[in-house]
């Protein structure tokens, strides 16, 4: 908080000095050294990568064993660490501990990668992923805080799940439309699973923080795929003849995810996210159904999509998300005017005429997002300070 | 659940070593299983014979056409070898889903497979890479290149089939037998 804020807001006569002062020894107190702590940061850094290149240099003369234990070492080490930081709250129990857990995850997982380097094996990515994930889901959800945990399993979980599309893809001639359909559902399951533990759990902030991943990663895949739907006949899912069934799964599993997540949660949060998976099995079924390469047939769906997120957005008092679907639908419509203008783009008039839009339409986007942008929703997930458990 | 939470964190921190102490254990084992032979190669691509730290090669399997050799992970295809470890006699085409008349026909002492997960992918059985210290790259390369050498590999063939290269060696091209071993 800067002195010349709270100045001009004194000169203003929007507070008075006594309000000032007491501003200014609020913030003392909690001021940390910021300046104190990043120098401290740079400095580990600067020795973590000094580590790790004098590692790296030697990195054939050490044998592979030594270089299993030490690693298998670090892990225990740093196991060890996060159990002496368990019933400390304060920044070292809470962000420490966050930070430890994130060390050890990754260090468990570059583990199966060290292994087949010194025995020289090799298996399809998605035996180790999972593995890693059935031996670290239960420490990472267990004592996991912030968004670095959250992110990392949601990370994790869909990484896993792509890995293993992969290879199936590979293995057979005929994908079943049911694994596609479960397999791609994966982020409303991981989704469904934050919605239900938050309500047990008395780390609230971290399951949320888990569901908004898996809704954003969904809202985003999804996404790509009506994109791709309108590039080639078949979509994402390559084959024409599977896209249609796929997509009917589709609208069941997510039709009662979005049943289900209603049930946990019934408030207005709760409402949008139902909203936004209907509209996404809606959408998705539409746009399979249809396969349609038209610029404008793909471009309504599309929108209609991100629509049914801005009202959810609108609903549950979601700002910044707001914001966002408005930005992607004006930049959809940007697309749009310069896709059916393509013909006239070798002209210059087609030019002229896709510039007038783009300014008009980045125009509105501002004025309606400004005008209509919900305000924020009363901070009831902002229990991140209180860290009580 | 309440009584046990403080049970949550010991447990959730020891399975994660468990797992991993047990997979290395499982891999060791496993690095130790399965048959060892000496397969004589050919250089992949005289511009390239090194690629990082690896020395890329050819199979130069004993008695088999090289387009004989399966390249598809799916199929069923495999090289059954034929010998007495480490030396291989002979190589043959082998089908596992005709395995009863074949296999007993042929008497293998071990079958390789295409490992589609190793670097090489789908041509697992054609050529393969093998691991060299930086210091020992320029003498190998010297020999790869010297066509009075035989570049021999020694193989190990685990119990699912696959390869696994494990060390470079020199014999004179002219003369059958194994002397001047020269490690990588």
């Amino acid at each position: 908080m800067s002195d010349r804020k709270i100045n001009n807001w004194l000169n203003a006569g929007l507070i008075d000095s006594d309000t000032a002062q007491r501003i200014r020894d609020y913030e003392a107190d909690r001021s940390r050294p910021l300046g104190l702590w990043s120098l401290i940061g740079l400095g580990a850094l600067a020795i973590g990568l000094g580590i790790i290149s004098l590692v790296a240099a030697n990195w054939d003369d050490i044998p592979g064993m030594v270089r299993l234990a030490v690693h298998a070492l670090l892990i225990a080490g740093i196991s060890g660490g996060i159990f002496l930081l368990q019933p400390r709250n304060g920044f070292l129990g809470l962000y420490l501990k966050d930070v430890l857990l994130f060390i050890l995850a990754v260090l468990g997982a570059t583990f199966f990668g060290h292994l087949g380097q010194v025995y020289q094996t090799s298996s399809p990515l998605w035996q180790p992923m999972s593995t890693w994930l059935l031996l670290f889901s239960p420490l990472l959800l267990l004592t996991g805080r912030g968004w670095l945990i959250s992110l990392l399993w949601v990370v994790a979980l869909l990484g896993t799940g792509i890995a293993h599309w992969g290879w199936y893809e590979q293995q057979t001639a005929e994908p079943s439309s049911i694994y596609i359909a479960l397999i791609t559902s994966l982020p409303v399951f991981a989704l469904l699973v934050g919605v239900l533990v938050r309500n047990i759990s008395t780390r609230e902030a971290f399951w949320t923080q888990v569901g908004q991943f898996a809704l954003a990663a969904f809202v985003a895949g999804l996404s790509v795929k009506l994109i791709a739907d309108g590039l080639t006949k078949g979509g994402l899912f390559g084959s024409e003849g599977n896209g249609g069934e796929i997509a009917a799964i589709h609208l069941g599993l997510w039709s009662v995810a979005a049943v289900l997540n209603y049930s946990l949660n019934r408030s207005a949060t709760g409402i949008a996210i139902a909203t936004i998976l209907v509209a996404a099995a809606l959408a998705s079924f539409v746009s399979s159904i249809a396969q349609s390469t038209e610029p404008l047939g793909n471009a309504i769906i599309f929108m209609a999509f991100w629509t049914a997120i801005g009202w959810g957005a609108n609903h549950a008092g979601w700002r910044n998300v707001f914001q966002v679907v408005v930005a992607i639908i004006a930049l959809r419509l940007i697309i749009l005017s310069f896709e059916l203008a393509s013909d006239l783009l070798s002209s210059g008039l087609g030019l002229i005429l896709a510039g007038i839009i783009t300014i008009v339409i980045a125009v509105i986007a501002y004025r309606f997002s400004k005008a209509f942008a919900p305000v924020k929703a009363p901070a009831v997930e902002q229990t991140r300070d209180g860290g009580s458990e | 659940m309440n009584q046990y939470r403080r049970f949550f964190l010991p447990v959730a921190l020891i399975v994660p070593l468990i797992g991993l102490g047990l997979i290395w254990l499982l891999t060791e084992r496993e690095s130790y299983q399965g048959t060892e032979w000496e397969v004589p190669i050919a250089g992949y691509d005289p511009r390239d014979l090194l690629r990082g730290h690896y020395v890329q090669f050819r199979y130069d399997w004993p008695a088999v056409v090289e387009n004989d050799i399966p390249t598809w992970s799916g199929s069923t295809l495999g090289l059954c070898i034929i010998g007495t470890s480490p030396r291989i006699e002979k190589v043959e085409v082998h089908d596992s889903s005709r395995a009863i008349e074949s296999a007993a026909a042929l008497d293998c002492a071990a079958t390789a497979k295409v490992n589609p997960w190793s670097e090489e992918g789908d041509d697992g059985l054609v050529r393969d890479r093998i691991y060299v210290a930086q210091q020992a790259a320029r003498d190998l390369e010297k020999k790869l290149a010297n066509r009075e050498l035989q570049g021999m590999v020694r193989i190990r063939i685990n119990n699912s089939g696959f390869i696994t290269p494990l060390s470079l060696s020199f014999r004179p091209r002219s003369d059958g037998d194994g002397v001047g071993e020269v490690n990588q």
